[in-house]
């Protein structure tokens, strides 16, 4: 329930936004309800305010009034600060920021996604979504820790976690978090392994417990411009090739999405087929079967090969 | 819901949020207040009476906020210097980009409206927090959400659909007519439960593997409307098999939902599956990373099947 604290920070909020000038400490324990005490509580209850005023992000400007002695400051919320300035917004961009709040439900923003909403309705613009096709999006992101993550990211503090490598043993790893970003329905953190020393990538759902973010900020720079989605494609998918494959007609859906048909006989299409890392290529092909023979890259042809004669002689 | 209210600061961000909400909604109901802020009656009543408390320094009734519900509807006045919705939160921020994001992969670029009109959306929030947090935090999800909004309208007008489907276990293309059911969402993956008129049975389709969707006229069923036998029909006998794991353990334990890491990580494991086809396909990705020990006919249909795809190199 609302307490005398909520009111005393409604009360400094409404004054320093209503002033026109920078009013001072003294005239706002003077004017502002609820700052009783001595000078001393007072002092200590108002730094507090501006605190946690800021972590609500509301924003108190501070200015010297007096040039020559700097221990008079003026305080201020500046309205344009303070409020929602989108622009003008259509009610055709309502709807579809609505629809983009939606895409959240019970997932790790819901609750940001629905405050943006209200503040957004408390504008007064009517949504029209007449003019929109109908559209439901959905963002799968469950894991507890993509919420501290992304504060971390922009608050660049280092995070420690334990994750599982692909030996399956529990490793503790250090990280500057430079970014995250999904690719094929994974979520992914990267940043610099402290440990190693290098830019690393981390499968969020690969992390075990939660995540423990530092409390230091601005401990740590990123490059400029640094794209978390580019460095995803030319890391994780990092090769770009085309094979040729024979894939049986009928079959091979999943890898005729990309292909490209270059012949046909009454058994087999002769494709083109790109792809971005000769691994997860060679897995497809092998779980197809005979639906699918390689005539080149000859390094998949022949991985795909001796991968057929282990599995014939491991399943005797 | 939350109980007994937040902490004093959730408190305040919310009663500064209800007065712009009231302004340009005067008159709105209590509990509607409610549901918007994600609390009960009884907290926004508290908020309301707190609100009414506060106002402009000298705080006589010229500057007190005037607030008015005690019939079930709330009116407020005198309360203009908070009377514009206060600016976006990171997070708010964030979760909105992301979400736009996501519907900008999701909708067809022959949409000229939209695929202009959401990048500028995300472009203009990114203004409250920097071009370069929006690049650090990005999601890139694949489409399924033009076909959720035709299934969901289809539930709710209980309607059958036709749907052309890509069964990867067999790797085939059915054309099956559906009750739909409901919505299910696994590790990040979506799917639709449903009842299969084609097939008889309860089946569950992946989203992403839904390759073409009509609603036809026909009324759908409701779910205990099915027959028992029906429902019967539709269940296949799990497939039980061994799994020896010699290399790549992670990827192999994440595709066959097999739980452990550490000392508890398990060289031989067993695995539920819906179908040994299935199970055939998946152990034969891996190239002999994993081998399937048991059952013997399990092991008998793998060497087949690469012994075939070996012939096809030889000619």
């Amino acid at each position: 329930m609302a307490s005398r604290k909520s009111e005393r920070l409604i009360n400094l909020t409404m004054a320093l936004l209503a002033t026109r000038r920078y009013l001072t400490k003294s005239e706002i324990f003077r004017t502002v309800d609820g700052y009783f005490g001595d000078d001393e509580s007072t002092e200590r209850m108002f730094e507090r305010d501006k605190d946690d005023l800021r972590k609500i992000g509301i924003e108190i400007e501070v200015r010297s009034l007096d040039p020559l002695f700097d221990d008079e400051s003026g305080y201020r919320i500046h309205p344009d600060s303070y409020s929602l300035n989108l622009g003008d917004l259509s009610g055709v961009e309502v709807a579809i920021l609505s629809i983009a709040a939606q895409a959240w439900r019970g997932a790790a923003l819901g609750g940001s996604a629905q405050s943006a909403l209200v503040k957004l309705a408390s504008l007064g613009i009517d949504s029209d979504f007449d003019s929109l096709p109908a559209l439901s999006p959905k963002l799968h992101i469950d894991s507890s820790n993509f919420v501290p993550l992304t504060q971390a990211i922009m608050d660049r503090c280092v995070v420690a976690f334990s994750y599982i490598s692909s030996e399956l043993v529990a490793e503790e790893r250090k990280v500057e978090p430079f970014g995250l970003g999904s690719r094929r329905g994974n979520w992914y953190l990267v940043g610099r392994d402290l440990n190693r020393n290098a830019v690393r990538t981390f499968r969020l759902a690969r992390i075990l417990g939660e995540v423990e973010v530092a409390k230091s900020k601005g401990s740590f720079e990123v490059e400029v411009g640094f794209d978390v989605l580019g460095f995803l494609d030319s890391n994780l998918f990092d090769e770009s090739g085309i094979a040729l494959l024979k894939i049986r007609l009928g079959k091979g859906h999943s890898l005729r999405r990309l292909a490209n048909v270059i012949s046909s006989d009454h058994e087999f299409d002769l494709c083109e087929v790109p792809y971005t890392n000769s691994e997860s290529l060679v897995g497809q092909i092998l779980w197809h079967g005979d639906d699918i023979i390689v005539e080149s890259p000859l390094d998949i042809r022949e991985s795909t090969i001796s991968r057929l004669q282990d599995l014939t002689a491991s399943h005797v | 819901m939350k109980n007994g209210g937040g902490s004093a600061l959730e408190d305040t961000a919310r009663l500064l949020d209800l007065v712009p909400y009231i302004t340009s909604h005067q008159g709105v109901a209590i509990d509607q207040l409610a549901t918007q802020f994600g609390v009960t009656v009884e907290e926004i009543t508290s908020d309301l009476m707190t609100l009414w408390m506060c106002g402009l320094p000298g705080y006589t009734a010229y500057e007190l906020i005037d607030l008015s519900f005690d019939s079930g509807f709330v009116t407020i006045s005198n309360a203009q210097t908070l009377a514009r919705p206060r600016t976006l939160e990171r997070n708010e921020a964030l979760a909105l980009i992301l979400g736009l994001e996501t519907l900008l992969e999701e909708i067809e670029t022959s949409n000229v409206t939209l695929s202009h009109i959401i990048p500028d959306l995300i472009s203009r929030l990114s203004m409250l927090i920097g071009e370069q947090a929006v690049l650090r935090v990005q999601a890139g999800t694949p489409a399924s959400s033009s076909l959720r909004a035709e299934i969901t309208s289809a539930l709710e007008s209980r309607k059958n659909l036709e749907i052309t489907y890509h069964s990867t276990t067999r790797d085939e293309m059915s054309e099956r007519t559906i009750t739909p059911l409901e919505f299910i969402s696994r590790n990040g993956v979506d799917y639709l439960d449903a009842f299969c008129l084609t097939s008889g049975g309860f089946r569950t389709f992946r989203l992403d593997r839904i390759e073409k969707l009509r609603t036809v006229a026909t009324a759908a069923k409701k779910r205990g409307e099915h027959l028992p036998h029906e429902a019967a029909a539709g269940l296949e006998a799990p497939f039980i098999f061994t799994l020896n794991i010699f290399s790549r353990p992670r990827d192999v334990m994440e595709r066959f939902s097999i739980e452990g890491h550490g000392e508890n990580r398990p060289e031989i494991a067993t695995v539920t599956s819906h179908s040994p086809e299935w199970a055939v396909r998946e152990i034969m990705s891996f190239g002999a990373d994993v081998v399937a020990l048991s059952p013997p006919s399990l092991r008998e249909q793998i060497r087949q099947r690469a012994a075939r795809a070996l012939r096809a190199y030889e000619s």
